[in-house]
């Protein structure tokens, strides 16, 4: 075995991944090449340190403080009754105003340019919302109107 | 209890088994995070940091490797993240010796069975350690807590970093070198103090 192999297997030789044979061979290599043995001394030192290095460990409390921290953080994720009644009217009032502000898109979306125009309907497109909201309610009325009128006109007779 | 019964327990959430496998990992978890901030305070944050994502995430493990693989992974990961938002502040210094290692010097002091200057010796070859593999590039410093202070196999350490089992072999080979050359370093200036 040449001084290269030997080098290149010697910290498999410490971790006790080589077979018998190349066991066999570095052992036999060591015994005559000083270089090498030189080597072996080193990383038998550093195995010898890193198997005997103080871990650092945790403090006693350390495993409790976690379960504390977990049902710490199990409490502040219960919102309160009023606080999720909040959350669900605000989700609410979200939601008509981005539902507004896609009708006013929809209904500025033929502009092809000028400000003066975007903006004058862009003021007006909030007063043709509530028109097509209101309509059909007055529509409703007018047609309630008609069946009573409908049904007096017919006693009547 | 069998792993696939643990980890059942853990995706109920059950907090008894889950304090069991705290107390199982704590040790080397925190060991790995104290490698990374050379700090004892912060090491308990960054190690409990880790658990609790052990716990929030344990839904999402398949079961493809061991659960101590992943536990590592998480673990690694976290630190890693760690590393990245320290740095945009500040990284704790070696000049001030953390409090842990002067704890760990009059311990190794009180050993009555060694020679005080045989004492003196390996504390410092284990201070060197500690201060070479905080310093290391993060690539090699995985690989030699994973392997020899959390025992894993270069089969779970190339799962649970993601990369191929050769490239644990050629990462640990390098940063024993750079661990060697060091413990070498520090062996010539005790030779020179003592001429």
């Amino acid at each position: 075995m040449k001084c290269k192999q030997v080098i290149e297997k010697i910290d498999l030789y410490f971790e006790k991944r080589l077979s018998d044979i190349e066991l066999f061979n570095i052992d036999k290599h060591l015994e005559a090449c000083n270089i090498c043995k030189g080597e072996y001394v080193e990383y038998e030192n550093l195995f010898s340190i890193l198997s005997e290095h103080k871990i650092v460990t945790p403090p006693p409390d350390f495993t409790n403080n976690i379960i504390g921290k977990i049902e710490e953080e199990k409490i502040h994720s219960i919102k309160s009754p009023k606080f999720r009644f909040f959350t669900s009217t605000s989700k609410i009032g979200l939601s008509l105003v981005a539902a507004g502000l896609l009708i006013v898109a929809l209904n500025t979306s033929h502009l092809d340019s000028g400000l003066k125009e975007f903006s004058s309907v862009f003021f007006r497109g909030p007063i043709g919302i509530s028109q097509t909201i209101t309509n059909p309610f007055g529509k409703m009325s007018q047609g309630l109107t008609y069946i009573s009128e409908y049904w007096a006109t017919k006693q009547n007779d | 209890m069998n792993e696939e019964h643990i980890i059942a327990e853990l995706k109920k959430q059950n907090k008894q088994v889950f304090a069991q496998l705290v107390d199982m990992y704590k040790n080397r978890i925190f060991s790995m995070a104290y490698k990374y901030t050379n700090d004892y305070i912060e090491s308990q944050d960054l190690a409990q940091e880790i658990f609790l994502k052990v716990y929030k995430e344990i839904k999402g493990f398949k079961g493809n490797s061991k659960l101590s693989t992943w536990i590592y992974r998480v673990g690694v990961n976290t630190c890693l993240d760690w590393k990245r938002k320290k740095s945009k502040t500040k990284l704790t210094s070696f000049d001030v010796l953390d409090e842990y290692l002067d704890r760990m010097q009059i311990e190794e002091l009180r050993d009555t069975d060694k020679e005080p200057e045989r004492k003196v010796i390996d504390l410092e070859k284990h201070k060197e350690i500690h201060k070479t593999i905080y310093e290391m590039s993060d690539i090699y410093k995985n690989v030699v807590i994973m392997y020899h202070f959390n025992d894993m196999s270069y089969e779970e350490i190339a799962e649970a970093l993601d990369i191929p089992k050769k490239t644990v072999e050629t990462r640990l080979y390098r940063a024993r070198k750079i661990l060697k050359n060091q413990l070498k370093k520090l062996d010539v200036e005790v030779m020179k103090n003592e001429v």
